[in-house]
This record gives C-alpha cells, sequence and structure tokens, in this order.
C-alpha cells in the first residue's frame, strides 16, 4: 500500500505528467488488491455446507476484484508503466482505505458476519451515496480517484499526442486467454478507446452502472450481474434484489438463506507474532508463515504474469487454489490463545509478508518459471515443477 | 437463455420440429434448427434443475453423500422417468456353468448371457451429465469393417463425409486436443486443422508411461508386435484455447448458471459422475445458448409417435406424451402435439423403445437388434516401489492412450482396442482409495464375518496407503463390439415401469470376436506392466464363489482365461443406419426409410463404433441430419410451383 | 457458533483429536482443519453408543499411554478403532466385521453411510499420496502433470506426530514392506458396483506374472 498511501497524503490532483499518471496507476493496483484478503477473510470463514449464496456472492466479486488489478496493470503497461507487485502491494490490517475520505474506518480481517458485512458495504459504497465533502479537500472516494485518473489520461493524450502516451508493448498485455474465470472479460488495453474501457469497467463493477444496481458485464455479451455493493446487501439483509429494484430501494426479491452462525469466529487482529507465543502448543504458528510464504509466491508470479510474460499466471492460479485450502484449514482450528479459544476463536490468516519470505518467494517462483513451458500461444506445460512445490499442490 | 415450460403451454402450438429428448443430440440439434428459424419443442423425459446454481450444487452434494459414487451417484431415482444404473446388476454365487452369472434388478429386464452393464440417466442434458467427455473421432477404417476385415457391418458414408461435421461439433462441444498427433493416427485429416483449445495436459502417469515409446509389444492373439506410443486424448474439457483455431479467437464456455466459472478445467478428477465446476462440456451449455424459437419441456415422458393418416404417405403426425410433476410419483397427465417432424433424440435404447412401442420404421426387423458397447476391461498395478509414486486420482479420468492396437489387419483375429491409461488410479475396479483404507486396517471383518487379527494404524497407515494408493495404474482397454443381430432391445407386455410404459428387455452377450479382443487386451496389458516393472494385480477370477460382474472365460490356442468387462455407456446400433430400407432403419441422414419426416438420431444410427468414444461421431451426425432436416422443412414450406412475377398473377 | 462464550472446541474433542492422532498418522492441526471433530465425535458415540465408547475410549487412552497401541486392544475395540480410523480417512462410517456388530449391541444397520456431504470431502486417505478429494479441492489447470512428491518416510512421519516407539500394527509382527505389499492389506475387484469400499474384499495372494494365464 506504500504508493497508494503516499499518494493519499499528498491530497487531491489530476495527474499531469505520465510518471504521475503511472503512479497512480500503481497506486490504483494497491487498493485494488488491499479489499482481496478482506474478502477472502469473510468468505473462507464459512462454514461448509453453510451460506453457499453468500460464499458464491462474495466469491464473485473477489474475481472481479482480481479482474480489476489485471485491468489496472493492463492499463499501466499501455502507458509505458511497469506495474509492481512486491511488498508495496501488502497491506496492514486493519488498513486504511485511501482515497476514501476521513470518514471511513480502518478496515480489518472479519470472519463472515453482519460486521463484517457492513465493512463490505463500506468499502463499496456507490458515489452517489456518499455525501460530497467540501471542495479542495482531500480525495473523498475510489469513484473519484478514478475520474482524476481518467481526467489524467485524457488530458495528456490531448497534450502529447495519443502514441506518445500509449507506449506499452501488446506483449505485456493480459488477454482472456491466460486470465479466466473472472467476472467480465479481461482485454488488452492498446488505446485510450480501451483504456477509459478499463475504467468504466473497474468502477461501474463496484459501483452499478449509471445509477442503477446491475455491473457492466453486458458490456462482454454475459448476463448482466448485480454491482459489488448490492451484491453485498443482499446478504447482509437476507434477501435478494426484484429485477425493478432501484438502488436506494432495499432488496425486494425472494429470501436468501443466510446463518450468521456458520461461521468460524476469528480474531481478525491476530499476528504471527501472536500465534508464535504459543508455537510449542499448536501448529497454528508454523501454518500461519506458511500461509503467508505462498501469499508471497502468489504475488511474485502476478508480479512476472504483469511484466510481459502473460502465461506465468498459469503456475499462479495453483497457488491461488493452495491458499484457498490453507485458509480454510487455519479457520477450522482453534486460536493459540487459549483464552481466545475459550471464547470461541478460530484461528486465521494473517496476510502479513516479511522481505525474508519475498526473497524465497523470488527464489521459488524463478526455479518454477524456468521449469515449466509457459510461452504465450503454446500450451501451458508444468510438468518440469519440481515435486517439492508439488507438494502444495496436494 | 435456459427456461422450461409446462405442458399445457407447450401444446399450445403447432411446431415445426418436435425433439424428443434433451441430451446431447436432441439440444444441439435443437439449437440448429432453431437458429434456422424453425419452431422447435423439445420433450424432456427427466426433470430439470442442473441448469441453476443451487440444483447443481445439490447433484453435486447428493454425489458427496453417496457410499458408491457410480455414474448417476449426482442424481436421484426417479418413479415416472425411471432409468438404468450399474448398482441395478448383482452377481450370483456359485452359478450353475452355462448359467446366467449375473441378475438385473432395475429399469431393464436382461435375458441375455452377459449383463448390458451400463446406465443411462433421464434428467435434462441426459447421459453427458455425467459422462467424461473423451471425444476422439473414428478412424477411416472403422467405417468399413465388413469390406476390410470380414466382420461387423459398414456404413453408407465414409470418414471423408464427416470431416467438416466433426470440425463443426467440435466448435460446438468445445474440444481441446492435439491435432498433429490425431492426423498422425489417421482420424484427422485435414492438414491445416487445429482444436478450438490446445490439448488437456497430460498426466504424469502419462509421462511415466511415455517411457515406454517405441517399445514392442507382442498381441499374441493378432500375431503381430506393436511398437507403443502415447498420444494425447481430444476431450470436450476447457483448456487453454488455441491462438491458430480458425475462424478465432475461441472462448471457453462458463458453468450454466453461475457466470465466470469453469473456463479452465481444473483438476477436480470426477468428471464422471459429476464437474463441480462445468469445465466438462454438457448440453445444458447448448441450451443456454438456446433461441426463443426452441421451447424446452421437462418432466414430460413421450410414449408413442404418432402415424398421420393413410394418405400421408407415412409420415408422423406428432407426438404422444405423460407430463409429470413429481419424480418420485407415476402420476401424470397425457397430451399430442403435433409437428412437422419429429426427431428421436432419446438415447439408443430409448429410441428402439419408442419405435418398437409405436410399431413404426421396423419393415426391415432391425429396430432394437444390433446393440452395441465398449465392453472395457480394466487392469489394475502397482507400480515399481523404486521410481516413487506416479501421482493417481489427479486431473481428468484419462488424458492419453496408447492406439496402435486400433488399427490394421489385427482386426480380423480379433477386436481392436483402444487402451485408456487412468489418472485415477484403482478406483473404477476396487473402489480406491476408499477400500485400501478399509483391507490397510483390515475393517469389516473376514470372510466368516470374525474380526481381523492384523491391520495398519497411524503413521504406518499413512505410509502404506501413500504407497499403495500413491503407484496405483490402472489401464481401462475400450473394446470394439460389431454389430450383432443377437444382441437387441425387445418389449414384453408383462415388464413395465410404473407409470405403465413397456420397460426394454434386452438380449446383450459378446461374440468370439469381441471375447478375442478382451482376451488380446488383458494380455497386452499385463505384458505392458511388466515392461514398466509394475506389479499386475489384475485377477477377474470369481472369488469364494462370487463372479465379478461380466465374467467370462475365453478360450486361445488352448489357453483358458477369466475375463470381465464393465460397459462404457456408448449403447449404439438399435436404429441402425445403411443404404438400404431392407436391411437398416434409417438412411444416411438418420431419417427413418418408412417415415420421410421421422428422425431416430444417436448412437443408435450407428453401423459401427470403432474403438472411439461414440458422442462425437454422434453429434456429427447430428448436426448433418439438422441440416437435411432444414432442407426437408425448406422444401416442404414452399409453394409447389411459383410462377415468373410478370406471368399474371395479382398482388395482394 | 459466534457466540462467544461457548469455547471454540470443547474438552471432549480435543481429547478426542488428541488420542485420534496415533489412530489417524495425521496431526492435531489437520485433524482439526477438517472442522469435522465435533461431527465425528457425534457419529461415534452414536454408532457405538455412548457407554460402549467410553469404555473404548478408556481402553484406547490406556493403550496409548502403556505404549501398547492398537495391538493391546480386545478384538471388538480393535474394529472400533479401525472404524474410527476409517471415518478420518473417508468421511464415511464403515460396515463392521458382524462379530463386532453384534458383540457391541449395536442399534443402527450394519452399513457404509457417509456422513455428510463436506465429509467426504475433508476425507484424509488423499493427503497420504499428495491428492486431493474426487469432486473437491481442485488443484489448478495443468497441475496433474506434476511429478508427486515422494513417500514420506516412516521415521519423519513418528518425529512430525511426536510418537516415539509405539507400535502401530496388529497381527503384523513388522512393518510392511512396501516393495513386497501382502495382498489381504489391498483391495481386489469389487464383484458389483454397490459393494460400499469397506465391504471390497482384500486381493487375493500377491501375483506372480505367469498367474495371468488362469
Ligand atoms: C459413465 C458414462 C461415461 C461416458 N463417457 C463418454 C465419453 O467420454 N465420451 C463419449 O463420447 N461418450 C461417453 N458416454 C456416452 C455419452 O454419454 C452418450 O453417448 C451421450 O450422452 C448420448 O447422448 P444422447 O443425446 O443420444 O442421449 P442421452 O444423453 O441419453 O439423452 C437422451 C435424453 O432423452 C431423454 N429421454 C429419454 N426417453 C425419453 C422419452 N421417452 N421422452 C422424452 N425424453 C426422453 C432423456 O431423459 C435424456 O435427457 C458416456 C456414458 C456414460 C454412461
Ligand atoms: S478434471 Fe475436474 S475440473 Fe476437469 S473436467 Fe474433470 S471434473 Fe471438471
Amino acid at each position: 500500500m506504500r504508493t497508494a498511501l503516499a499518494l493519499e497524503k499528498a491530497g487531491f490532483a489530476v495527474p499531469d505528467t505520465l510518471e504521475k499518471l503511472r503512479t497512480c496507476l500503481q497506486a490504483a493496483l494497491e487498493v485494488e488488491h488491499l479489499t482481496i484478503p478482506v474478502y477472502l477473510t469473510g468468505m473462507y470463514t464459512i462454514r461448509a455446507g453453510t451460506n453457499s449464496a453468500a460464499f458464491y456472492g462474495i466469491r464473485a466479486v473477489v474475481m472481479e476484484e482480481m479482474l480489476h488489478m489485471t485491468l489496472v496493470a493492463n492499463l499501466l503497461n499501455a502507458v509505458g508503466g511497469a506495474p509492481v507487485v512486491d511488498s508495496r502491494v501488502v497491506a496492514e490490517y486493519p488498513a486504511r482505505l485511501p482515497f476514501s475520505g476521513e470518514s471511513v474506518p480502518s478496515i480489518g480481517l472479519q470472519h463472515f458476519s453482519p460486521a463484517a458485512l457492513k465493512t463490505f458495504l463500506r468499502i463499496e459504497q456507490p458515489r452517489s451515496m456518499t455525501p460530497p465533502t467540501a471542495p479542495g479537500g482531500g480525495w473523498t472516494s475510489i469513484g473519484q480517484f478514478y475520474d482524476a485518473v481518467r481526467e489524467g489520461l485524457e488530458h495528456l493524450v490531448r497534450t502529447l499526442g495519443h502514441d506518445r502516451v500509449f507506449t506499452g508493448g501488446p506483449e505485456r498485455q493480459i488477454g482472456p486467454e491466460d486470465f479466466y474465470n473472472s467476472g467480465g472479460e479481461v482485454f488488452p488495453v492498446e488505446d485510450l478507446a480501451g483504456a477509459l474501457l478499463a475504467i468504466e469497467t473497474v468502477t461501474e463493477q463496484g459501483e452499478g452502472v449509471h445509477d442503477t444496481i446491475w455491473n457492466s458485464n453486458e458490456t462482454f455479451g454475459e448476463e448482466r450481474e448485480l454491482a459489488h455493493w448490492f451484491r453485498f446487501n443482499e446478504i447482509f439483509t437476507g434477501r435478494s434484489y426484484g429485477p425493478h429494484d432501484r438502488p436506494r430501494d432495499r432488496p425486494s426479491g425472494p429470501l436468501i438463506d443466510v446463518d450468521w452462525d456458520g461461521a468460524h469466529p476469528i480474531h481478525g487482529d491476530s499476528k504471527v507474532a501472536d500465534y508464535r507465543v504459543y508455537e510449542r502448543t499448536s501448529a497454528v504458528y508454523q501454518q500461519a508463515v506458511a500461509f503467508n510464504s505462498r501469499y508471497a509466491v502468489l504475488l511474485r508470479y502476478l508480479d512476472s504474469a504483469f511484466n510481459g510474460h502473460p502465461r506465468h499466471l498459469a503456475p499462479a492460479v495453483p497457488t491461488m487454489l493452495e491458499l484457498r485450502d490453507r485458509a480454510a484449514q487455519l479457520y477450522r482450528n482453534p486460536h493459540p490463545d487459549p483464552a481466545l479459544a475459550a471464547r470461541g476463536c478460530f484461528a486465521s490468516a494473517t496476510f502479513e509478508i516479511t522481505d525474508p519470505q519475498f526473497d524465497a518467494a523470488d527464489a521459488e517462483v524463478a526455479r518454477n518459471l524456468a521449469a515449466a513451458s509457459l510461452r504465450t500461444g503454446e500450451p501451458v506445460d508444468l510438468a518440469g515443477l519440481a515435486s517439492d512445490s508439488a507438494e502444495a499442490f496436494a | 437463455m435456459t427456461g422450461t415450460v409446462g405442458a399445457d403451454e407447450a401444446v399450445r402450438r403447432r411446431y415445426d420440429v418436435v425433439v424428443v429428448g434433451g441430451g446431447w443430440a436432441g439440444s444441439l440439434l435443437a439449437k440448429d434448427l432453431g437458429e434456422r428459424g424453425w419452431q422447435v419443442l423439445v420433450l424432456e423425459a427427466g426433470n430439470g434443475g442442473a441448469e441453476t446454481w443451487p440444483g447443481y450444487l445439490d447433484s453435486l452434494s447428493t454425489f458427496y453423500s453417496a457410499v458408491a459414487k457410480v455414474p448417476n451417484s449426482g442424481y436421484r431415482r426417479s418413479v415416472a422417468a425411471p432409468f438404468p444404473d450399474v448398482l441395478d446388476l448383482a452377481p450370483v454365487r456359485d452359478p450353475e456353468p452355462g448359467e446366467r452369472e449375473y441378475t438385473a434388478n432395475g429399469y431393464f429386464v436382461q435375458n441375455g448371457r452377459l449383463p448390458y452393464g451400463t446406465d443411462y440417466l433421464r434428467e435434462l442434458g441426459g447421459a453427458a451429465m455425467h459422462w467424461l467427455g473423451a471425444v476422439p473421432r473414428m478412424h477411416p477404417e472403422d467405417f468399413a469393417t465388413n469390406e476390410r476385415f470380414g466382420y461387423g457391418r459398414d456404413w453408407p458414408i465414409t470418414a471423408a463425409d464427416l470431416q467438416p461435421w466433426y470440425a463443426r461439433a467440435e466448435f460446438e462441444i468445445g474440444v481441446a486436443g492435439d491435432a498433429q498427433g490425431q492426423r498422425e493416427l489417421g482420424v484427422v485429416t485435414d492438414p491445416d486443422y487445429v482444436f478450438p483449445m490446445h490439448q488437456i495436459p497430460a498426466s504424469w502417469i502419462d509421462r511415466y508411461c511415455t517411457g515406454l515409446d517405441g517399445t514392442p509389444i507382442l498381441d499374441e492373439v493378432a500375431d503381430e508386435q506393436y511398437p507403443l506410443k502415447v498420444h494425447s486424448l481430444p476431450q470436450a474439457r476447457n483448456s487453454t484455447p488455441n491462438p491458430d483455431y480458425r475462424p478465432g479467437p475461441y472462448r471457453p464456455s462458463s458453468a450454466v448458471g453461475l457466470p465466470n466459472y469453469g473456463e479452465r478445467c481444473v483438476g477436480n478428477a470426477s468428471c464422471v459422475p459429476i464437474c463441480p465446476v462445468q469445465a466438462k462440456s454438457h448440453p445444458l451449455r447448448q441450451q443456454a445458448r438456446f433461441p426463443r424459437t426452441v421451447t424446452t419441456a421437462t418432466r414430460c415422458v413421450v410414449t408413442r409417435v404418432r402415424l398421420a393418416g393413410p394418405t400421408m404417405g407415412g409420415r408422423v403426425s406428432g407426438v404422444e406424451f405423460r407430463a409429470y410433476t413429481d419424480p418420485a410419483s407415476p402420476v401424470g397427465r397425457s397430451y399430442v402435439v403435433e409437428a412437422g417432424v419429429v426427431v428421436l433424440a432419446a438415447h439408443a435404447i430409448e429410441n428402439a423403445r419408442l419405435l418398437l412401442f409405436s410399431g413404426l420404421a421396423n419393415g426391415s426387423d432391425q429396430v432394437g437388434r444390433n446393440l452395441m458397447d465398449h465392453p472395457t476391461v480394466l487392469n489394475w498395478a502397482l507400480a515399481d516401489e523404486r521410481r516413487g509414486p506416479v501421482g493417481p486420482f489427479r486431473g481428468p479420468g484419462h488424458t492419453s492412450g496408447w492406439e496402435v492396437f486400433r488399427f490394421g489387419e489385427g482386426r480380423r483375429r480379433r477386436a481392436p482396442f483402444r487402451i485408456e491409461i487412468g489418472n485415477w488410479g484403482w478406483g473404477w475396479a476396487t473402489g480406491a482409495p476408499m477400500s485400501n483404507v478399509a483391507t490397510a486396517l483390515g475393517v469389516g471383518g473376514d470372510r466368516q464375518g470374525e474380526i481381523r487379527p492384523d491391520g495398519v494404524f497411524g503413521p504406518e497407515l499413512r505410509r502404506l496407503l501413500g504407497s499403495t494408493i500413491g503407484r496405483q495404474l490402472q489401464l481401462q482397454i475400450a473394446v470394439e463390439q460389431s454389430a450383432n443381430p443377437g444382441n437387441r432391445v425387445t418389449l414384453d407386455r408383462r415388464h413395465r415401469d410404473a407409470t405403465g410404459n413397456l420397460r426394454p428387455v434386452l438380449t446383450y452377450d459378446l461374440d468370439p470376436h469381441t471375447r478375442s479382443g478382451v482376451y488380446a487386451a488383458r494380455l497386452v496389458a499385463a505384458r505392458i506392466f511388466q515392461r514398466l516393472d509394475a506389479t499386475d494385480w489384475t485377477n477377474h477370477a470369481p472369488r469364494d464363489g462370487v463372479p465379478p460382474l461380466g465374467h467370462f472365460t475365453h478360450t486361445v490356442d488352448g489357453t483358458t482365461l477369466d475375463l470381465a468387462y464393465s460397459g462404457a455407456g456408448h449403447g449404439a446400433g438399435t436404429h441402425v443406419m445403411g443404404s438400404s430400407p431392407r436391411d437398416s432403419v434409417v438412411d444416411a441422414f438418420q431419417r427413418t426409410w418408412e417415415h420421410p419426416n421421422l428422425y431416430a438420431v444417436g448412437c443408435g444410427s450407428m453401423p459401427s463404433i470403432g474403438t472411439s468414444n461414440p458422442t462425437l461421431t454422434m453429434l456429427a451426425l447430428a448436426l448433418r441430419s439438422a441440416e437435411q432436416i432444414h432442407q426437408d422443412l425448406v422444401l416442404d414450406r414452399r409453394p409447389a410451383d411459383v410462377r415468373p412475377a410478370d406471368e399474371a398473377e395479382v398482388p395482394a | 457458533m459466534s457466540d462467544p462464550t461457548s469455547p471454540a472446541v470443547t474438552a471432549d474433542v480435543q481429547d478426542f483429536v488428541e488420542l485420534c492422532v496415533p489412530l489417524t498418522g495425521f496431526s492435531e492441526f489437520d485433524l482439526y482443519a477438517t472442522g469435522m471433530a465435533e461431527r465425528y465425535l457425534e457419529t461415534v458415540r452414536q454408532q457405538v453408543g455412548p457407554d460402549r465408547f467410553a469404555e473404548f475410549w478408556a481402553a484406547w487412552t490406556a493403550a496409548v499411554a502403556d505404549g501398547g497401541g492398537p495391538q493391546s486392544l480386545s478384538p471388538v475395540h480393535l474394529e472400533v478403532a479401525r472404524a474410527v480410523t476409517y471415518l478420518w480417512h473417508t468421511g464415511a462410517w464403515p460396515r463392521l466385521a458382524p462379530a463386532a456388530h453384534a458383540a457391541l449391541r449395536r442399534q443402527p444397520a450394519n452399513e457404509e453411510f457417509v456422513v455428510a456431504p463436506e465429509a467426504y470431502v475433508e476425507g484424509l486417505v488423499w493427503r497420504t499420496f499428495h491428492g486431493h478429494p474426487g469432486g473437491a479441492k481442485p488443484p489448478g489447470f495443468g497441475t496433474w502433470s506434476v511429478q508427486p512428491p515422494p513417500q514420506s518416510d516412516i521415521l519423519s512421519l513418528r518425529q512430525d506426530l511426536g510418537l516415539g516407539e509405539l507400535p502401530f500394527r496388529a497381527g503384523l509382527t513388522a512393518e510392511v514392506a512396501l516393495d513386497a505389499v501382502p495382498g489381504h492389506l489391498l483391495p481386489g475387484l469389487r464383484a458389483a458396483r454397490y459393494v460400499p469400499p469397506s465391504a471390497v474384499p482384500t486381493a487375493a495372494e500377491r501375483p506372480d506374472t505367469s498367474r495371468e494365464r488362469a
């Protein structure tokens, strides 16, 4: 979150140089990533066999956040930048939501619960529902932030000329052949039209199109779906939207089955350091560290994929799925602190990543990428991966 | 959009085409005709539901809960539209020599020497809801085995006729494959063709087996050495799109009912019975793309095809069907619906049943005859301990095979066979890995029901299981069965289902040519295991007086083997296609010879099935039939005589 | 369950999990990670009867404490120990040896059943060979091409689990030699598909490759 926090601190401004635009986009990438651990925690703390509507609802949003990260990376690449996915994107939870004004409370890792859903709703709150802050003040919403990016981009295209702005190589663009199961479709960004569509997708999947509850997936010939805030509101209220509901209406469709007891309560502020205290009595410490190490690996695959090797997403996906299994295992283990366990708390993934973990990840990622066969256009072949990392696929 | 209507609404109109059955064949054909603007009604006997995500999850959870994870385990039994299940068959303990060694206690009545060991599914989507999705094309020589090798029935068309239709079917269902490998085999002939998606990656087991490439293996029945080479299997399963595909780009389909899901196979390794993410292709995808011209009605069991009046030249007028609301109850109501063309796409056995019951299309006496399947011999072994585990129970059911035994002169002496290199350990043969746990622990007692003294636990158990499951190899070998009029579906008024419909009575056996194929396949597998330094644990002999299902013995050159086969789910041949009404039921377009507007589509039309899983060929034929039906309808609807405009017609 | 006054796991469950480690060969973390511990304890109690379960549990606790392991259990308790282990490994309660079923005077039918859909998914057997349950926890596109990791060795397993010298077998004098596994510890052909996994016969005697000619 380093870039984003620094930028926020600098105060509201429309980027007026290419360099500033790229910085903005790097910040955007970090913000898009920020919510993923938050939503994943909400989703994977759901007890097996319960809350399937909520599970798939949150999942759809997570997938779209991943799409947004990728579209932002495409956009940054298109304007000659180089996305960085390293310690810079990692946030410390509870985290501040940048660009959203002072009124937004910090965002922690919470188990599936009304409180978590309230947080989710606050994160995705559409501009139309956010009271405007005084002009000349700081940032007010992520929507406003993207507006500034758009304005800056259009301005640069006007002043520098299209071709001096869109200088990125097409081979750096991630397309649907490598990025799949995403909300909507990822597309290469090669020009202003593509760039504007990317920004529109990122903002509208969150907020809804022009004051409706629907997102922009129809653009991709897919079925229209609810924008994030409304998806979360369905879960929060336990009722789905009807086809004619408007943004400010309460959902009027059929009830959906939400069971707030169908979750593993966690103490989301627990850190690996807290687990370490109980290292001798519980394997949670070791497993929480392992989770974070694998998360570092995932981020480094993404870094490589975003920097000229779209096909390097192929080993990233199995790493993501491995993290899914590891997270679920943590949430089902009692919290190692007996006092917290006695109060019903389970362990949780902390999403803290240290520099040594990034270093180890770099080594593994480099080794695996060299061993697998991942050339653009050709079949994906992971056979070369060493079996010690295949353990991970179990 | 997938949307279904009730019977009352369905019968309010007259249709251009009524399609009986919403499985692969019916769905593809209905979509094609609907897109051409024809009004199509699909009548589906089974229940719907799986086209919604909660409905699909219900199937998944039914499968999780099943003790026996058989193909139909994701679906509840139905009284109103019953279907066969592999659980219906039971072996007979200590059978008298020459007597039947099995009983059939389900939807099928069986009186053959050997069991027809296969199920299908009457649910929206049909058997494809639990198919594997292996879609190799047939080889040119498969279409003319009689002419070339002196056995079986020949087709009235050739592989060359089907090539463009194969390609279309591969686009429609989304096939991943290695075209070059298929060209080497001679089944793909277009030099520039590529599949829509790159091949599904080979499993580690495939690679393990690739170590034998070039090794000659003796097949003593064919009296020939066959050099091994592992070939990738074309599959209807989402993979990486191939940028060279034309017209591209190809975009893999999402799950029906849950967008942005299932766009790649993620290795759930449960394609049969159910792919949890729907990366495996199935007909609900086609149904989701039905244009408005296509109407689908579920829970409508077609009972009879109606012949039009005597002046109508043998044409049919429509069908009768029974609609029900509760699958668990036989209560229903009858309806009639009329259409310009009737297409039976209800599965080989159901199509035959409908034709027989309706008394139609049987001038040749071939309806119901020539029932075929791919008798499948299971072979299982433990890989060499020194080389470590092979990674079973990962990835799709099989991703590669040995193909050399499918072709060539060996076919004169024995049926050809296709060796599937199994990725799911000993699951099919022994119920592994669960049964490994049971036998390693020693749970369940001995033959006398006493508690067993021996067994392992804890870390020793974990280690033993790791090794004995981790090294499991299984070769499933599908043997060609050729058309034999004695293998047949008949009806008998004494055998009815709960709703009063006559149940299929099956008479099934394997002829000596097929049995020799099974025999040769077993020996070849044993030799391959030997070459891999694997310990062959295959054993098809009766145990404690209980013969395994599909058991028989076969003797070649004085050597007798205990053998057994399983069904493959590839029912075919029951309304066989030919070049003359004297000895076949349908023509090369799957149109019944006797009723110009009655089509019977599906594997039932196939005169032979080679060693290829039959569905792709069936779909190629269905698309070809759709084209012909379109032509028929155009001809039907066009005025017989259109005079030039200047010839005195008064404009309306 | 989110009631902050009830603990994450009860003392009963804790005890159950702790002593299932030497039965299953999996660590406490792994057992909790299934999310099934409470449900399994309930199932076992129900299947064996609360009193008989208490007797069995006392016997097993003693067998672990005095270092005797499974072989020091009575035959009936040995069969219960097997069933508990089978449950963890597969998510299903097995068919018991009819003799044990009778001796325990069990009410429920002696049939295998899957405890819950999510129990199947959490079976430990898949992890013994670095797999994943068929139909769940998919590892991702193309992962089946990767060579599986080597077999874990018994010493490090024992060490990781903190299990010392306890013998983990009954009726066998030594650890099973992996290059010569006896047939009666392996499954044989299922005569029919309805045969539940716990009723599959063991394989016939160790085949030698010429045996294929019957
Ligand atoms: C376990 C298994 C695995 C298989 N794997 C493969 C494979 O890997 N590759 C391959 O090529 N093939 C495979 N097959 C075969 C494949 O599933 C079939 O060839 C294919 O699904 C047949 O499609 P169909 O549309 O002709 O018939 P079906 O799929 O049987 O569909 C017929 C439909 O008609 C409906 N119907 C039936 N009777 C009536 C009636 N009286 N009125 C109205 N509707 C009716 C049924 O409910 C059903 O929906 C497999 C089969 C099985 C059982
Ligand atoms: S391997 Fe798994 S994901 Fe792939 S098709 Fe089969 S069931 Fe679906």
